[in-house]
């Protein structure tokens, strides 16, 4: 059996216990809450995702559709968290529905939302499986046993998983309540929802990155809403302060923040809550029974919670420990020139542009060296930059992880945003990139360059 | 329909029959004594409706459930929640005050309530010894006790073994009409087993056993 086979088993077994395990989830809420009728709306949305991702193994899948199908794993997460949340606290009392309280529980309308969540919560997982087994097709040399033993161990897995869930999880089930199975849903995708593997969706640094920009943006907007003259007049020290506001210490406790505060909330709001003793219960042995029950059922639902917590706490953990490194500033090397042109080769034998790390060129223009920046984008596309933006000194650009930071005032600036005009981004440089080499006007780097050393940029943006 | 009903119930020990197919009805809200030389089998018969002991064949169904097909957390269950005990020894915890030993059938039942288990013994009146231990009470005082816990879950029905076994006339007396009150404000039935013609004369209806086997069922009062 070939290492591609193999891979195509893997996962479809994965896929298979996943499928089973949130739908039996699904279906045990629905039994418990008296909602059996809905359960074909599962069943519905599980049958057009499946037919779904059979369409999507016979088309013609560009790279674009598929990192949109594995960012789509992401935002299904915090769908699902958002979700999760707003359940939560609706159910212990705070009407998160407002006007819609009433109309969401007849029958059509959440018929229709289940199905509607249905597909988005499989389809992202189920569509990218099924293009990466279409790849593993074409990398075995056409194989189809990538195929037939992929679609057997799938529904065998699937089949047979649902089967000891049953038989072994329906007292598990009494743990689950609508928030609790929200967001265990969430915690699904996020510990198994990789398409070419187990998981491939990292939490933290994602959330990590958008905190560091948001906060930055603010405080940069702070500083404009003051009428404070941004970075032109606030020394290196000032920003080396200010920028352990968005640095990757403080987006790292913020990340943790964001996840731990409202589940905190909610579990402080749900142990001091108190029982309402119903009416029927007249006697003092009654009241206690009811007592009683409210107080399991409370640790009992309280469990999952717990778990959602301690997995967000461990990756958030792993991250940190992987945070602890230096910024890697790579030393400029000397590119040539041909003919007021610069040239710069993508592949050398000490170098590979495309191997996804910061790349750093020095031209010299009469006594003074310019640093060129090059870097490989998340798209696969090669970002051609000067090593400086429009608004520091020209200190330049460290590699983290997952951005660069800003060496001036430690801005963290996302892969995908490098090369792009404006900000705290790298000032990009009009080059043509072809499969051999890089090549930039003299010309354009030295205007690019003289803005930045006469500020005309900072000026432009102070007017 | 009755609210005890014993079918065919035998009990057979490794050498002897205790119970000899006892067939039995007991209506919701009756006081029956079961009476009857020693070795005659009423203690098994109680113990077996209580669901404490199992009938080698037959069936016994409280309120319509047939305790013995029950799983055995479920017959547990049933019995904290339906079956209030009350046997000859008090079986109290000795280093637990009153309060405390009704508590803790509260704790086994749902959760303590130290309010609810002061106010029972309030009701069998015990209000002034709430923090005493049981050796610190006598006899008659422990068996108040014992009912405060044989009640405090609200039983539907009450077993009781001998329950003044221990104790002399005026405490007897004392005993049932304590038990005879809470009956008629609970509304429990009541199965109490006794050798002592004058413990089964406050029944309603006097079983008599000899030998395993049911000789005389008597109403002796309505």
């Amino acid at each position: 059996m070939s290492r591609f086979v193999l891979e195509a088993l893997f996962i479809a077994a994965k896929e298979g216990v996943k499928l089973s395990l949130c739908v039996f989830i699904v279906i045990s809420l629905l039994r418990r809450a008296d909602r059996k009728q809905l359960i074909g709306s599962v069943l519905v949305g599980i049958g057009i995702v499946f037919v779904s991702s059979i369409g999507a193994m016979s088309s013609e899948a560009t790279i674009e559709m598929r990192e949109t199908v594995s960012k789509l794993v992401g935002y299904v997460f915090g769908l699902f968290y958002i979700f999760s949340l707003a359940a939560l606290f609706h159910m212990s009392g705070t009407n998160m529905l407002g006007p819609l309280k009433d109309v969401v529980v007849k029958k059509p309308v959440l018929f229709s939302l289940i199905l509607f969540l249905t597909i988005i919560y499989f389809m992202p997982d189920m569509a990218g499986s099924s293009l990466y087994l279409k790849d593993l097709y074409y990398m075995s040399g056409r194989d189809l046993l990538v195929f037939i033993a992929s679609g057997v161990v799938f529904f065998g897995a699937a089949g047979l998983s649902y089967v000891l869930f049953e038989r072994a999880g329906v007292g598990v089930t009494r743990l689950f309540g609508l928030p609790q199975t929200l967001l265990m849903l969430s915690l699904v995708k996020l510990v198994a929802g990789g398409v070419r593997g187990f998981a491939e969706f990292s939490l933290i640094p994602s959330v990590q990155s958008g905190l560091m920009k948001l906060t930055h943006d603010a405080v940069h907007q702070m500083l404009v809403m003051l009428m404070v003259p941004d970075h032109p007049i606030l020394s290196v020290t000032a920003w080396n302060y200010i920028g352990v506001l968005f640095g990757e210490g403080a987006g790292l406790w913020l990340s943790l923040l964001l996840f731990m505060l409202p589940l905190g909330i909610f579990l402080t709001q749900h142990f001091s809550a108190e029982p309402v003793v119903p009416a029927e219960a007249k006697s003092g042995a009654m009241r206690r029974k009811f007592i009683k029950a409210f107080r399991d059922e409370r640790v009992l639902r309280s469990i999952p919670i717990f778990v959602f917590m301690l997995f967000i706490f461990s990756n958030w953990f792993v991250q940190k420990g992987d945070g602890a490194y230096r910024l890697y500033v790579p030393e400029p090397v000397p590119a040539a020139t041909e003919n007021g042109v610069v040239v710069i080769p993508i592949k050398s034998p000490s170098k590979d542009l495309s191997d996804g790390m910061l790349h750093k060129f020095s031209v010299s223009i009469g006594e003074e060296s310019i640093r060129i920046l090059v870097m490989k984008r998340p798209d696969g596309t090669l970002a051609v930059c000067l090593d400086a933006c429009e608004i520091c000194p020209p200190d330049g650009y460290g590699q983290g992880k997952g951005h660069v930071v800003c060496l001036y005032c430690n801005t963290p600036i996302p892969y995908e945003t490098l090369g792009k005009p404006g900000g705290c981004n790298p000032i990009p440089l009009a080059a043509l990139v072809t499969d051999k080499d890089i090549r930039i006007e003299m010309k354009e780097v030295s205007l690019k360059w003289s803005d930045v050393k006469t500020g005309k940029t900072r000026e432009s943006i102070e007017r | 329909m009755s609210f005890i009903t014993l079918e065919g119930v035998t009990k057979e020990y490794s050498a002897a029959l205790a119970l000899r197919g006892v067939d039995l009805g007991v209506a919701e809200g009756e006081w029956v004594s079961i009476v009857g030389p020693s070795g005659s089998g009423k203690s098994t018969l109680l113990n077996i409706i209580g669901g404490l002991d199992t009938p080698s064949s037959g069936r016994v169904l409280i309120n319509g459930t047939d305790i013995n097909s029950l799983s055995e957390d479920g017959l547990a269950r049933f019995r904290r929640e339906t079956i209030g005990f009350v046997f000859q020894q008090s079986h109290l915890i000795p280093y637990l005050d009153a309060t405390e030993n009704v508590m803790l059938a509260q704790y086994f039942h749902s959760i303590p309530d130290r309010k609810e288990a002061e106010e029972a013994l309030v009701r069998v009146g015990l209000g002034h010894r709430l923090r005493h231990r049981p050796p610190q009470l006598s006899g008659g005082e422990q068996q108040r006790v014992c009912i405060a816990r044989a009640i405090i879950n609200n039983p539907a029905l009450l077993l009781a073994d001998e329950p003044t076994g221990n104790l002399d006339r005026a405490n007897t007396k004392n005993v049932l009409d304590l038990l005879k009150e809470l009956y008629k404000q609970e509304k429990f039935t009541v199965v109490v087993v006794t050798h002592d013609p004058y413990v089964a004369g406050w029944a309603e209806r006097v079983i008599h056993m000899e030998d395993g086997k049911v000789v005389k069922d008597e109403q002796i009062r309505t």
